[in-house]
């Protein structure tokens, strides 16, 4: 797996790429967290661009939902962009496209993200 | 546990191989390896890219249920691995040491509030990816069946 985490005006862009698995897994969620954490001022809005994930696997799953826990919890939020079928389908079929959603592009997501925020700060804190 | 216990009867010298074992740690560095050998062993079946990922990320959560479950990360206990060839259909099994579990009270990790826990995913993707997912009455041996192209 490669990991590149970039900020943006609105937010953080972790692109993930490869096949997302075992002590990858474990690296990605540490990885995605301490970017939450150390977003400094503001909501800590995350996207992550899988673009090029070739897999994740239920660890990495759960990577996702820590994080979007995490930002929720620091009032911010978290989605994916880019998303290949294969990993779209990986999200209907666990039901995560409930919690976590997908976006076509990175300036979208954070886009989205930021009119969430400011519309609904309330919504923040139902997770 | 040896691999005669496991896999039997081994193959005799001479004879045409149709199960591929392997036996590993249980440790998180290890699984990778075991999801190259699986997708490296799919392609070679003549599985396409996406056939082969699914075979692999199938034994990946296979081994992870394995090693965190079943052994309890014990690095002390194996994993036995196993894919057996047959000209219709390739069997993947994955063996642990541990005390085994009941299939049916696992729960679905789609309902309710589970769906914000971090774990608990890994059958429901097997499932996803293989025509066939069981364990065997003790639950220390999953058997992963997937159709073979063509």
């Amino acid at each position: 797996m490669k990991l590149r985490i970039r900020q943006e005006q609105n937010g953080w862009v972790a692109e993930v790429e490869g096949k997302v698995i075992a002590q990858e897994s474990v690296k990605l969620g540490r990885k995605l967290e301490e970017t939450i954490l150390n977003a400094g001022e503001g909501s800590p809005h995350i996207v992550v661009n899988v673009a090029h994930t070739a897999y994740l696997d239920s660890q990495g799953l759960g990577a996702l939902v820590r994080a979007r826990q995490s930002a929720q919890a620091r009032g911010g939020l978290m989605a994916l962009s880019e998303a290949p079928q294969h990993i779209l389908r990986l999200l209907e079929i666990t039901k995560l496209s409930q919690i976590i959603p997908a976006y076509p592009n990175d300036a979208a997501a954070l886009k989205a993200m930021r009119a969430q925020a400011d519309a609904e700060p309330s919504a923040q804190t139902n997770a | 546990m040896r691999f005669e216990h496991f896999i039997h009867p081994l193959p005799k010298s001479g004879e045409r191989v149709q199960t591929i074992a392997a036996a590993f740690p249980s440790a998180l560095q290890y699984v990778p390896a075991v999801e190259a050998m699986a997708h490296s062993l799919a392609r070679a079946l003549s599985f396409d890219e996406q056939g082969a990922n699914e075979i692999a990320a199938a034994v990946v959560e296979g081994a992870m249920n394995a090693l965190q479950h079943g052994n309890q990360k014990d690095i002390s206990k194996n994993i036995f691995f196993a894919a057996i060839v047959e000209p219709n259909r390739l069997t993947i099994k994955i063996k642990d040491e541990g005390d085994g579990f009941d299939l049916e009270k696992v729960e679905d990790p789609r309902e309710g509030d589970r769906i914000w826990k971090d774990s608990g995913r890994g059958i429901l993707i097997m499932r996803y990816y293989m025509d066939s997912v069981s364990y065997d009455p003790s639950g220390v041996e999953l058997t992963l069946v997937k159709k073979r192209p063509g």
